[in-house]
């Protein structure tokens, strides 16, 4: 069952252009000049009951500006949403009973007090009965291990430590779809892993949605089955990570073993697919276009000069393929 | 578990407690200001039996409880407001399952419980020692002057939201809270009562709403009103209340249409 359906929203901000200085704000009272600016353009996309789905691209992508119209703070310029049968920005309220979101680094703690009065003012908030508080609270005391941390002031916690608390109030109520805009931001490696570990068994045990937007690639590789690519506002890629490496990564490398230590390679006849990394007594390592070019092909090529006793390929990593794809060396479709 | 909002208050009721020092000087420095201003008068007064149609001791009595409210009308919520939309935290408080009026409302109501219990009473007993004061008010009058008081919070309430959003319009935020604040102060009747000001300036006080923070339910308490002008007041400050919902209401509306697209 698709739980977020969305279908063809943009949207567009208006950005106001006045000249400087007070006259120019005269000006612009007097004669307002907008411009508009599109953040998001038509994009459309479903996501199943229980996936995680990364949803990635450059800063100012456009990721922040999607989250915020999928949880209602934001109505699109047109086309439509609907999370679980309801469309957030008409039903904003009704909407926030079955979500919880992060953002980043802003809070939902009470800065002044200590942390357990923030998951007591979420318990009431979202109406939970006394029964249903305690048994979510002690869940997630322990999941996060968050013992230590309930009665001090939220002003006192480290970063880490915070955002461990934000993300226990996020799942608190236990809802069926999380947003998390970069939750990861800024911690370190423990805490991180930790987080993921909690996100995972959370997916596992109650089926929850999470639609996860991170400049982590461990995050992502991780935790989504599925990305979805946005860039400039339009979505270059939606689909598993495997197929995402395979269609895109035009930057793997093969390393060939030789028995002949003498070099042959000016005898070889290189192409534009092909170039070589590193060359020693004993191997030859190539970077090579592997859309252009297969490994049988440049095997056949070295084949006639030396010896070869054994080859070892290397796929690129998913992080450089999103780094191709962000400088531009790499075209999508 | 509590009830949503009983939930709102009770967190905003204890948040101010963390601050005890702060707390404590609000009660130090409101005595102070009503002390000088006591000492002030006696001297205006000196053999005079009364000024303006009031005598030294009733004046005093004045002052102990316009000072003991002033300060639940003087600090609220916009503040508050102010820096939730410029840290980008409103956001969150949108994602909360409750209206974003209602969630301010029951902000106030826990704020102003907490500033009744440890700021406006230990002031007001503290002022009715120093200064001998009689404490027999009529039960009518002390039924009236609650009720007025609960009104005005909720007018203050409107102010103060409206107060708190026009932040996003301007880069002073530190200028509207002293302009709230000097508005309140000089014209609620505060730093002297009605009776205090010239008639024209005093007409005018009498159709805004901020006299009815504190000199009204002042007064009231005093026994200075009969029930025509208690009514008077009532309907006054129901007008005050639909005006002021109605306009916070469009500011609000236009407002949040523009603060949630800033930051992420
Ligand atoms: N209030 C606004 N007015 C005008 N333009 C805006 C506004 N908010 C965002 N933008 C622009 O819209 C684009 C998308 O912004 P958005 O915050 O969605 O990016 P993002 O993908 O979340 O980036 P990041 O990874 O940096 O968080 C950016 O180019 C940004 O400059
Ligand atoms: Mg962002």
């Amino acid at each position: 069952m698709n739980i977020i359906k969305v279908k063809n929203i943009s949207k567009e901000y208006k950005i106001s252009k006045h000249e400087n200085g007070f006259i120019g704000y005269i000006k612009h009272i007097l004669n307002p000049k907008t411009e508009t600016f599109k953040a998001v353009q038509n994009i459309s996309f479903e996501i199943k009951e229980g996936e995680i789905v990364g949803y990635l691209g450059e800063n100012g992508a456009g990721k922040s500006t999607t989250i915020k119209m999928l949880t209602g703070l934001l109505t699109p310029t047109s086309g439509e949403i609907e999370v679980n049968g309801i469309v957030p920005y008409k039903n904003r309220i009704e909407n926030n009973f079955q979500i919880g979101a992060v953002f980043g680094q802003k809070t939902q703690l009470w800065w002044d007090l200590p942390v357990i009065e923030s998951f007591k003012l979420i318990g009431s908030l979202y109406k939970m009965s006394k029964k249903e508080y305690e048994s979510n609270l002690n869940w997630i005391i322990e999941k996060l291990e968050l013992q230590e941390l309930l009665n001090k002031q939220v002003k006192n916690l480290s970063l880490g430590q915070k955002m461990k608390c934000e993300i226990a109030a996020t799942f608190l109520h236990k809802p069926k779809i999380v947003y998390l805009d970069e939750p990861t931001i800024g911690l370190d490696v423990l805490v991180k892993e930790n987080i993921r570990k909690f996100i995972k068994e959370v997916n596992k045990e109650f089926h929850t949605t999470i639609l996860l937007t991170t400049h982590d690639i461990k995050d992502v590789e991780e935790l989504c089955d599925r990305i979805i690519l946005i860039d400039k506002g339009c979505i270059i890629y939606d689909g598993s990570i495997n197929t995402f490496k395979i269609k895109y990564s035009n930057n793997d490398f093969v390393t060939i073993f030789k028995k002949e230590s003498e070099s042959y390679i000016a005898k070889i006849k290189m192409n534009n697919e092909m170039q070589i990394v590193e060359e020693t007594k004993n191997y030859i390592k190539i970077k090579y276009n592997s859309q252009k070019i297969s490994i049988v092909e440049i095997i056949d090529l070295f084949k006639k000069y030396y010896t070869i006793e054994n080859v070892e390929t290397n796929e690129a990593k998913f992080e450089e393929i999103l780094k191709d794809i962000y400088r531009g060396h790499t075209n999508v479709e | 578990m509590l009830n949503n909002y009983f939930g709102i208050i009770k967190s905003s009721f204890k948040k101010g407690f963390v601050y005890k020092i702060d707390n404590l000087l609000s009660i130090v420095n409101r005595i102070i200001e009503v002390s000088v201003l006591i000492f002030i008068w006696k001297a205006i007064y000196g053999g005079t039996v009364s000024i303006n149609g009031m005598n030294l001791e009733t004046l005093i009595v004045y002052y102990a409880v316009a000072y003991s409210l002033n300060h639940i009308m003087t600090w609220g919520i916009n503040e508050y407001i102010a820096s939730s939309i410029k840290n980008g935290r409103i956001n969150m408080e949108l994602l909360y399952p409750i209206d974003y009026m209602k969630y301010f409302f029951c902000y106030k109501l826990g704020m102003v419980l907490r500033q009744v219990m440890i700021i406006s009473m230990p002031t007001f007993i503290i002022l009715s020692v120093l200064f001998h004061i009689n404490l027999s008010f009529h039960f009518i009058n002390i039924l009236f002057f609650v009720l007025i008081t609960f009104l005005s919070i909720i007018i203050i309430f409107f102010i103060e939201l409206i107060f708190g959003l026009m932040t996003f319009y301007t880069t002073s935020d530190w200028g509207l809270q002293v302009l709230k604040k000097s508005l309140i102060t000089i014209l609620s009747g505060a730093i002297a009562p009605l009776e205090f000001f010239p008639t024209i300036i005093a007409k005018i006080m009498n159709i805004l709403p901020f006299t009815d923070l504190i000199y009204s339910p002042t007064t009231t308490l005093l026994g200075m009103n009969s029930i025509t002008g208690i009514s008077i007041i009532l309907i006054r400050q129901f007008i005050w209340i639909l005006v002021l919902y109605s306009i916070s209401k469009v500011i609000y509306n236009t407002a949040i249409k523009n603060i949630t697209i800033y930051g992420g």
